[in-house]
């Protein structure tokens, strides 16, 4: 059961990693909020149940992951024109002021259970234990096939092309931006279905899961593996998320167990950036 | 695409493979002294650990001493694991210790935030849990049947914060520093509950980041409102700071607090500003079993115990108790010992247990700083 | 009298905001600098910080006086910042920018679990001798801690301008920043340029530690907090413009002391963080 708990995790870090790679490997739209609309989709299935407890939970559950979509693929898209308008950095850098601004709205809020977090109303989806794991498992694959659907298409052949970010704008032109305007869109959902898939699995959230930190970890898993490459993400993703838990096994004494983990983490990660630059598995 | 495919067969198979990892409870042989296996999540090396490892060695001097005498042919052992404050590694440890340690009942969780992630999970798999530490007013609807716990709701401690001052100090207006955390929140939505009851008005309730270094703006604004009473209800860290700053600004105002306000690390970092501020908490108990208790402590650790050593130490007798009570370890059984617990002779008072597993009639004890150390002050 | 009270209040607020202003104007220049000529968001500037005040602790533990704290902090963080930039981030400065992110990331989390191992979680604090001292100007209380961090970080920030306007090395550091193809075929050397604006950030994150650590306490996650007000400071002044980032930082400070002192503490952050992106917003209509 706990390897269990850590394939759920791993796959969900997955799939966050391959819908960030959507928007910023292919989309070239370096967002810094991918936990935020994960908490999104989170938050929506959390809440809709508690807010009319009348109703049968797994229709509200399917309605939470409605709203939740929807307001991901707006946020999406605003965020996307907001790239066209912005260079790279100072778009990273409102992405991230977005990022901690929800965070704070959640956490500040009463109805969202701010800071004490929020219990999830638990679901009776037919007594099947692992529907959660496999449907993140599916997520996943989804993920991942259409990022090969993007890599295979002009767009994706296009990138792989120009491969320098400055002129990209304007060697593909308008047709880029509503392109990436998709891309953005597509990204976002799969995080809310990942945080819709997550949240009734874990059976509490709380605003620190959703916040900036868990964004630049995605982020990171990305980079790791490599943006536009979606197997490289893969293992990315499933290494950053998986070490930690791996290093458990390994104790050391009791008080300094958990930062020294964290330092072989950290060294792990830059001596990774180092030895392999393009990520772990380059695009071709 | 068959590079894919081999990828999604791949991951298809390993998700199979996580499926069939099942384990079988085992029944004890009633003939033998039963052994009762009790679980903990406790945050050993995370952000909480001197709540934590406080709290291990209450369960351990526990375990030590029931086995020594043991109220029925009992034989308890304990099995710990750590959660560093992470919901998702308390749900581990929730896992492990149902599925793979067989625990029969949980006797503490480190941090309302724990025990409300794997509330779900226990209340799930019918393994009841007597927490000691846990105190955000959400657990007791929110804990489910199977959550017990001993350490009073922070609903009754804004209660009695706001009665308390308000018969010793009798404010009309009074302010509110809490801390940005899940405990912090919990106390301020009970203060400000019980004030609104009270018809006394909060004039400024203000938040105490974690990690923030200037408080002077707050403090300014609340000196502002000429609060008679401020209540201090933040985290060691920002109380200490909080409490310096006033004394920098010259302001002086009744500061009353909750238990952060106790600690070692508040009376490090305001030191020389303390004088006059007053705190209350759930009350410690008193008396020869608290006496005996303290010497056992000392003996075993060589070192004067934790306030947050005694409620585990009487989760652990709880739990053991309604174990003895029930005929089997069918922690569904025990859950309904626990239910039946009446006046239970714990050191921190009487014990009985609500409908919601909260504790019924809890005591609060109240202390003024005189100089660097704290008096009892009487209620 | 009202009006009285009205403007000590405010000069009250905006005296506090000016010392944390000060912090976040020292650290938000090592962000500056650093982005002006690497390009790169170093997300473990917010550590150096952090090192700037433990150092200072450990000076103050060995019984030395506040200016031996405040050089104690400049100096280490200066070196560490250096010994960062010519390991972690040197090899990889061809790279794309977001390789140098997440190395900023990992090294942020080495720095800071080793102040965690040589320290401990809990917090640490410089206890002053004696009553709470303060002195009282024009009705309005100054705290020494206050005191200390305005005159240093005045003197501080003179000679952060001589550094960067009258020497060589902040010439050339400017000219890096404003330029970059066209500072390499004038032949300046690229690896002495990055270490000394890694040197010159570093140190000026680590008074700004060394003075925190006077009028705060310590933990080792406070390098995280102030990082990323400071960081904002620094996108708010404009990246690569050393002074831009300065005054910023004290904006910032100043700015947040009086939102909080007039409007309460609930959404600080988000007073501060809409003023980012209305910022960014309205600098890429102005033109770039």
């Amino acid at each position: 059961m706990y390897w269990q708990t850590l394939i759920f995790f791993a796959l969900t870090y997955v799939t966050l990693a391959l819908s960030l790679n959507i928007s910023a490997g292919y989309g070239r739209l370096l967002c810094l909020c991918q936990a935020t609309f994960y908490g999104i989709g989170a938050y929506s299935v959390a809440l809709l149940p508690m807010m009319m407890p009348s109703r049968s939970p797994a229709r509200m559950y399917v309605l939470g992951v409605f709203v939740g979509i929807s307001i991901s693929a707006a946020l999406g898209g605003l965020i996307s024109l907001l790239g066209d308008h912005l260079k790279e950095d100072y778009f990273l850098m409102s992405t991230f002021a977005f990022s901690e601004i929800a965070q704070e709205f959640i956490a500040n809020s009463n109805w969202s259970g701010g800071n004490v977090g929020l219990r999830l109303k638990p679901l009776n989806m037919g007594g099947v234990e692992y529907v959660f794991v496999v449907s993140a498992g599916i997520l996943m694959l989804v993920a991942f096939w259409i990022c090969g659907r993007i890599e295979r298409s002009h767009f994706g052949l296009a990138l792989i092309t120009f491969s320098v970010d400055e002129s990209l704008s304007t060697v593909l032109g308008n047709s880029s931006r509503s392109l990436r305007f998709q891309c953005m869109a597509v990204s976002a959902v799969l995080a809310t279905l990942a945080g819709c898939i997550v949240a009734p699995q874990l059976g509490y959230i709380h605003p620190a899961f959703f916040g900036v930190d868990e964004s630049v970890l995605i982020f990171t898993m990305l980079t790791l593996g490599g943006l536009g490459s979606r197997y490289g993400v893969v293992l990315g993703a499933f290494v950053l998320a998986v070490v930690p838990s791996i290093l458990t096994f390994f104790p050391i004494a009791t008080r300094l167990d958990a930062p020294i983990r964290q330092i072989i983490y950290g060294l792990l990660l830059v001596v990774l950036m180092h030895l392999r630059p393009s990520g772990l598995i380059p695009n071709r | 695409m068959s590079q894919a495919n081999k990828f999604a067969a791949g991951l298809i198979a390993l998700l199979t493979l996580c499926a069939c990892g099942r384990s079988e409870r085992t029944e004890p042989n009633p003939n033998k002294p039963r052994n009762l296996r009790l679980g903990a999540i406790l945050d050993l090396t995370g952000p909480a650990a001197s709540f934590g490892q406080a709290q291990l060695k209450g369960i351990e001097l526990a375990v030590a001493e029931i086995n020594q005498s043991p109220p029925c042919p009992i034989n308890i052992s304990a099995h710990v694991e750590d959660s560093r404050l992470e919901a998702r590694r308390a749900l581990g440890a929730a896992t492990k210790l149902v599925e793979h340690d067989h625990v029969s009942a949980i006797v503490s969780i480190t941090g309302s935030s724990m025990a409300l992630a794997t509330a779900n999970y226990f209340n799930r798999v019918r393994v009841p849990v007597i927490d000691s530490l846990s105190s955000a007013p959400a657990l007791t609807t929110e804990g489910g049947d199977y959550y017990f716990r001993i350490q009073p709701s922070d609903s009754y401690a804004g209660t009695f914060l706001i009665r308390w001052s308000l018969s010793h100090l009798r404010p009309k207006k009074v302010a509110i520093v809490y801390a940005d955390s899940d405990w912090g929140q919990g106390l301020r939505d009970a203060i400000l509950a019980a004030a609104r009851e009270s018809s006394v008005k909060v004039v400024a309730s203000e938040k105490a980041k974690l990690g923030q270094i200037d408080f002077k703006p707050i403090l300014l604004r609340i000196r502002r409102e000429e609060p008679e009473v401020l209540f201090l209800v933040a985290h060691p860290q920002e109380a200490g700071l909080v409490l310096k700053q006033m004394a920098e600004l010259g302001y002086d105002v009744t500061v009353l607090g909750s238990d952060s306000l106790s600690t070692d690390e508040v009376k490090t970092a305001a030191a020389g500003t303390l004088d006059g501020v007053r705190f209350c908490l759930a009350a410690e108990g008193s008396g020869p079993i608290l006496d005996a208790f303290e010497r056992k402590f000392l003996a075993r650790y060589g070192e004067e115990p934790d306030i947050n050593s005694v409620k585990p130490f009487d989760a652990v007798r709880i739990a053991t108790q309604a174990a003895c009570e029930s005929s089997t370890d069918k922690p569904s059984d025990i859950r309904a010992a626990l239910t039946k617990i009446r006046n239970f002779p714990a050191i921190t008072g009487s014990v009985s247990f609500d409908q919601y597993g909260d504790i019924v009639d809890p005591r609060y004890e109240c202390f003024v700083y005189r100089g660097e150390s704290a008096e009892k002050m009487n209620q | 009298m009202i009006i009285r009270e009205e403007v000590s209040f405010f000069l009250s607020l905006v005296l506090s905001g000016l010392c944390l202003g000060a912090l976040y104007a020292f650290v938000a220049t090592g962000y500056s600098l650093i982005f002006g000529v690497l390009r790169f968001i170093n997300f473990a500037h917010g550590e150096i910080f952090a090192v700037g005040a433990y150092a200072a602790y450990v000076v103050w533990r060995l019984g030395f006086s506040p200016p031996v704290l405040i050089l104690a902090g400049i100096t280490v963080s200066a070196a560490i910042s250096c010994v960062v930039e010519r390991f972690a981030y040197r090899p990889l400065s061809q790279g794309r920018t977001v390789l140098l992110l997440a190395t900023s990331v990992g090294i942020s989390v080495i720095i800071r679990s080793s102040l965690a191992i040589l320290f401990g979680d809990s917090f640490v604090t410089i206890r002053p001798r004696g009553e709470t001292c303060y002195a009282t100007l024009f009705h309005l209380r100054f705290a020494c801690g206050q005191i200390y961090v305005l005159v240093v970080g005045a003197t501080l920030t003179i000679v952060l301008w001589w550094l960067v306007q009258k020497t060589q090395i902040g010439r050339r550091i400017r000219a890096v920043a404003s330029n970059r193809s066209a500072a390499e075929s004038l032949g300046i050397s690229k690896h002495a340029i990055h270490r000394n604006t890694f040197l010159l950030g570093g140190a000026y994150a680590g008074a700004a530690g060394a003075l925190a650590a006077l009028i705060t306490e310590l933990t080792p996650q406070m390098g995280v907090f102030l990082g990323l007000k400071a960081f904002t400071a620094a996108i708010i002044g404009g990246v690569g413009s050393v002074f831009g980032a300065f005054a910023a930082g004290l904006l910032l400070g100043v700015f947040e002391s009086l939102a909080t002192g007039y409007f309460g503490s609930q959404y600080q952050n988000t007073y501060v963080l809409l003023a980012l992106v209305m910022f960014l917003l309205l600098r890429s209509r102005v033109g770039r």
